[in-house]
């Protein structure tokens, strides 16, 4: 039986072809190909755009056979920024915006690895910084100044 | 604002990398997180929540407290507050006390950095940062040298001297003759300062000379100081003090500082000698504690531990004919207490009494307790000597406490008087009850359960109406104001219609704890009533287990005009709730 060939299209109606063990790292994408009967399937992807649905294969086609990353609970395993292998660090060497567009698309299409990738990358950026330096490197407006928190502060002296 | 892709959803997995490792501790602040959260609103948002999970809030609260902090993370902390300050986020009002200990870095260059640090911190003037902790505990040479150069650092700050208003020094900064910069830093706060507390620290006459000026002083508590023979003289310039506390492991005689503050400190609330050790000398002589008692008219609290003078002689010639506004007595481990027959209580004495505690009085004879809970209207909380413990049941049960606990071995036997008589019977509860049963005293009902007659934080979660039960067997009287109702009441000849007055502490219109019920009509600042105080003390409602009492006629028919009055109608949802 010859490798299954899936077809993705990008919000532009772009058409890639992959194989199937590329696509099946993203969860979204592996249930529906099981509940595909035909050999070669063709999959649309409205919401990811072209150069960011480029970026998405180009990972999965280069982690195609990793051994699939067990899952953890997200919210109770610390994430470490500090394994992130070569490749994978210059494959992040991106703009801000594409990365930000590459964590949405993983979200998306559930590519765990990937996601930890993206987030570990930003969260390197933020790291060691001041308030004031994660705003320059993030071109943030500190809009603070007109409002006051008060639900933290009550809730702070009922401790 | 944030790039407009940056969703909370990602920024929340963002943040998830910068939590620090499961299982938090203090040691690592969050400082990556933190920052986040001062960036933006979105941030904030997202951020803050995580915070509040990990963070033990009183890392700002008290500052640098729990473990030595690194120059960068002082500055970094430093750059927070800014930043919170600018921003309105409340991190800037959570300190409260800053702890100084100069063993924070290796280098003295790195040290000039953190002391910046610490500058900066109180040049922002945080609003309720108004105490220094000096962590001084030690003689090495660079250590001492530190504390000087910090100590002149903050004593030119214009903002530390008005703001700052609590100073403790812990430690002697390597001896007396480095106390020069202490002292000059004391003098520099002293206009402001309102509690000083200094620890094993020498009383160097530079430091003197200092405290001297603090007249604006409330608080001054001097834990094993040595060459504290000259303390009397700074004491008489202390006319504003409320609080004196004084614990030693060497004898150094007091009864001039005594004399000192009995001539002197007319406002004294509280006074506390606390001795290390049984075999040590009484550090006031009866003359001096004599005059204490005479002069120092609004003495509320007193506290004599491990003090041999303390005989039946004391008590009666001191404590039972002077000390009129005696609220709280610790008669701690005093060897030669007995409470003999010829201590009486009588004319008054003790009258406001509410707390008592004659912890570890291993010669104190059970009639004693037996006259106390007799002859004290108010009280409310007693600790028995443990060598009473099985003998004092009867006694303390029959006058409706309720044991907390008993440790034995720490010479404690704790009872506390319930408003409701008994619960279960005496339970022997292991460790002090954290739920507030009494009427009176300094526990004000602050639970507002709305219209239901419980009290919501009492631990035991009491509810009044289980127990009625109960309420028979000792012909509590009850009464529900709203409704008009008298439940199980027996009060004859009061007119106690119409008044819900079980633990009640109706504060707004000033008649706290009146406890009807059971019944002993307790402190009422009666004004509006005009019921003069002394009468209404020691009454009991009639009919109460037949004792005969009664309460004046003039008193309760007054209490029934107030509840009428509008006023009191008006804080009934809050009555019903409260239980004092």
């Amino acid at each position: 039986m010859s490798v299954r060939k899936i077809k993705l299209t990008s919000s532009e109606g772009t058409e890639f072809v992959v194989d199937a063990d590329v696509a099946n790292q993203s969860v979204i994408m592996r249930n529906m190909l099981e509940n595909c009967e035909a050999h070669d399937a063709v999959i649309p992807l409205p919401d990811v755009t072209t150069p960011i649905l480029a970026k998405v294969i180009e990972y999965c086609t280069h982690h195609r056979t990793g051994a699939p990353i067990p899952t953890d609970d997200a919210n109770s395993v610390p994430k470490k920024t500090d394994n992130i292998g070569k490749w994978d660090t210059e494959f992040c060497q991106m703009d801000q915006e594409t990365l930000f567009d590459l964590i949405l698309a993983a979200d998306h299409l559930d590519i765990k690895p990937l996601l930890d990738l993206a987030c570990a990358t930003v969260a390197n950026m933020i790291h060691n910084k001041s308030p004031e330096e994660i705003r320059q490197t993030f071109n943030i407006l500190n809009d603070f100044s007109l409002a006051e928190i008060s639900k933290d502060n009550e809730r702070m002296e009922q401790k | 604002m944030s790039p407009p892709n940056l969703v909370t959803d990602v920024l929340h997995e963002v943040f998830l990398y910068l939590r620090p490792e499961n299982p938090f501790t203090s040691q690592t602040l969050p400082f990556c997180l933190l920052s986040c959260s001062l960036v933006c609103r979105i941030w904030y948002d997202e951020a803050r929540p995580m915070l509040n999970e990990i963070l033990d809030f009183s890392v700002f609260r008290l500052l640098f407290d729990d473990h030595h902090y690194t120059t960068n993370e002082i500055n970094q902390l430093a750059v927070l507050l800014t930043e919170s300050r600018h921003n309105r986020v409340d991190y800037f009002n959570m300190p409260e006390r800053m702890t100084i200990n100069v063993n924070y870095t290796s280098g003295m260059d790195d040290f000039d950095f953190a002391v910046e640090g610490l500058v900066n911190i109180l040049t922002l003037q945080p609003p309720n940062l108004t105490e220094l902790l000096f962590d001084i505990n030690h003689t090495a040479y660079t250590s001492v040298q530190r504390v000087h150069r910090i100590t002149d650092r903050f004593r030119r700050l214009e903002p530390v001297c008005s703001t700052i208003t609590r100073l403790h020094l812990l430690g002697d900064a390597g001896g007396p003759k480095h106390h020069a910069h202490v002292a000059g830093l004391l003098a520099a706060l002293s206009r402001h300062l309102v509690s000083l507390k200094l620890t094993r620290f020498s009383l160097d006459p530079h430091t003197l000379d200092s405290l001297t000026r603090c007249e604006s002083l409330h608080e001054l508590e001097l834990r094993y100081i040595r060459d504290g023979e000259a303390l009397h003289t700074a004491l008489p310039s202390l006319t504003e003090l409320r609080i004196f506390h004084y614990a030693y492991d060497q004898y150094v005689p007091q009864d001039l500082a005594v004399s000192a503050l009995a001539r002197s400190c007319p406002r004294l609330e509280s006074f506390t000698i606390e001795s290390d050790h049984p075999n040590l000398e009484p550090i006031a002589e009866f003359k001096s504690m004599l005059a204490l008692a005479t002069d120092c008219l609004a003495l509320k609290t007193l506290c004599l531990v491990r003090y041999k003078l303390a005989d039946d002689r004391f008590v009666t010639l001191i404590l039972l004919r002077h000390c009129r506004a005696l609220k709280r007595l610790h008669l701690n481990w005093c060897p030669n207490l007995r409470g003999g027959t010829a201590v009486r209580i009588k004319d008054g004495a003790w009258a406001k009494l509410e707390t008592l505690s004659l912890q570890g009085c291993s010669e104190l004879a059970l009639g004693f307790l037996r006259t106390i809970v007799a002859s004290c209207p108010r009280l409310q909380e007693l600790v028995v000597p443990d060598h009473l413990a099985n003998q004092a049941v009867e006694i303390m049960t029959g006058a409706r406490f309720v044991r907390q606990g008993v440790r034995r071995d720490h010479g404690w036997d704790q009872w506390k008087r319930s408003e409701r008589g008994k619960e279960n019977g005496e339970e022997e509860r292991g460790g002090k009850q954290g739920g507030r049963e009494q009427s009176g005293g300094e526990e004000r009902g602050r639970e507002q359960s709305g219209g239901e007659e419980r009290g919501g934080e009492q631990s035991g979660g009491r509810n009044v109406e289980a127990n009625k039960g109960v309420v028979k067997n000792v012909e509590v009287i009850k009464v529900d104001v709203e409704g008009n109702k008298i439940e199980e009441g027996n009060v004859q000849g009061n007119k106690v219609e119409g008044n819900k007055v079980e633990g009640r502490n109706v504060e707004g219109d000033k008649v706290e704890g009146i406890n009807v019920e059971g019944s002993k009509v307790e402190e009422k600042d009666v004004e509006e009533n005009k019921v003069e105080e002394s009468k209404v003390e020691e009454k009991i409602v009639e009919g109460y287990k037949g004792k005969g009492n009664k309460v004046e006629e003039s008193v309760v028919p007054q209490v029934v005009e107030a509840a009428k009055q509008r006023k009191w109608r008006a804080l009934l949802p809050s009555c019903n709730a409260q239980r004092s």
